[in-house]
């Protein structure tokens, strides 16, 4: 007995039992991603894109908070012109009515 | 053995079912002559195909394939019985088959010869399935399992020594 020659038809190739094929293409196709799922573009733009929406997050973020600033700045200032044009208002008016009173009794 | 067909990258997942067919043959024949487990050896065949599915981008030519199919499906088959020996498993497969019926001699010795393969220890199983089943050189067994020549050529030397002392304790041949 040739006993490598028995080895090599002890050990043939072997056909894997029928629709290997098609059990390996529907596992394939399990984990193929949907269209929609696709990456858009290369990876660098990605992450450019990620950034700018960062920084324009960031930036408007802080303008929006120094606006509201100035805004409460404004309001504080117009309620304290209006405090000191009533609190005028009332000298003067007061002032007046010394004066009335001062030429009633002379 | 393996044809030589130009695959470019785009054409590639295309030619995938038939590239399946091509070389199906090969890949569950090292597994299933390794494990000796039919069910095994057609899971790790599937992770082979599907990992090659995945690497497409890399594969260059047909003949390319076939050496990467080799490689990955060594190294799942001997991880595969690492991890067995952490959980032993015994499926149908692994039983004795009922003695055939008379006349066929031949038979009889090729499943004996594939036992006695499978109770090689791993990486020299798997030299002597690459020698015998896909007809390769040592230096060829050792580009697929990551080894010197001089180590294959030894575990495929040593793994025929072996397979004669079992034949020889077994009674069978000679």
């Amino acid at each position: 007995m040739d006993f490598e020659q028995e080895l090599k038809r002890a050990l043939g190739r072997q056909q894997p039992p029928a629709g290997f094929a098609q059990r390996v293409m529907a596992r394939v196709e399990r984990r193929r991603p949907s269209p929609a799922s696709y990456r858009i573009g290369p990876r660098w733009a990605q992450w450019a894109v990620a950034a700018s929406l960062i920084v324009a997050s960031a930036t408007g973020t802080s303008w929006y908070r120094q606006r509201q600033e100035r805004a409460r700045a404004e309001e504080a200032r117009q309620q304290i012109l209006l405090a000191m044009r009533v609190t005028a208002e009332k000298i003067g008016h007061v002032q007046q009515t010394i004066k009335r009173i001062s030429l009633e009794e002379n | 053995m393996a044809q030589t067909v130009d695959l470019p990258a785009e054409r590639w997942r295309a030619d995938f079912p038939a590239l399946i067919e091509r070389h199906q043959a090969m890949v569950f024949g090292i597994a299933v002559h390794f494990l000796r487990n039919r069910t095994q050896a057609e899971d790790i065949a599937q992770d082979v195909f599907l990992e090659l599915y995945k690497n497409a981008g890399r594969i260059e030519s047909d003949s390319h394939a076939v050496h990467w199919l080799r490689k990955v499906t060594a190294r799942k088959c001997i991880d595969h019985i690492r991890w067995r020996r952490l959980r032993p498993w015994h499926g149908l497969d692994e039983i004795a088959e009922p003695a055939a019926p008379g006349g066929q001699k031949d038979l009889l010795l090729s499943r004996g010869l594939q036992r006695m393969v499978a109770s090689l220890p791993g990486r020299m199983r798997m030299a002597v399935v690459l020698r015998f089943q896909e007809d390769l050189a040592p230096a060829e067994i050792a580009a697929v399992m990551d080894t010197t020549t001089a180590s294959a050529k030894s575990m495929v030397h040593r793994g025929l020594e072996l397979l004669r002392e079992k034949m020889q304790r077994a009674g069978v041949g000679g």
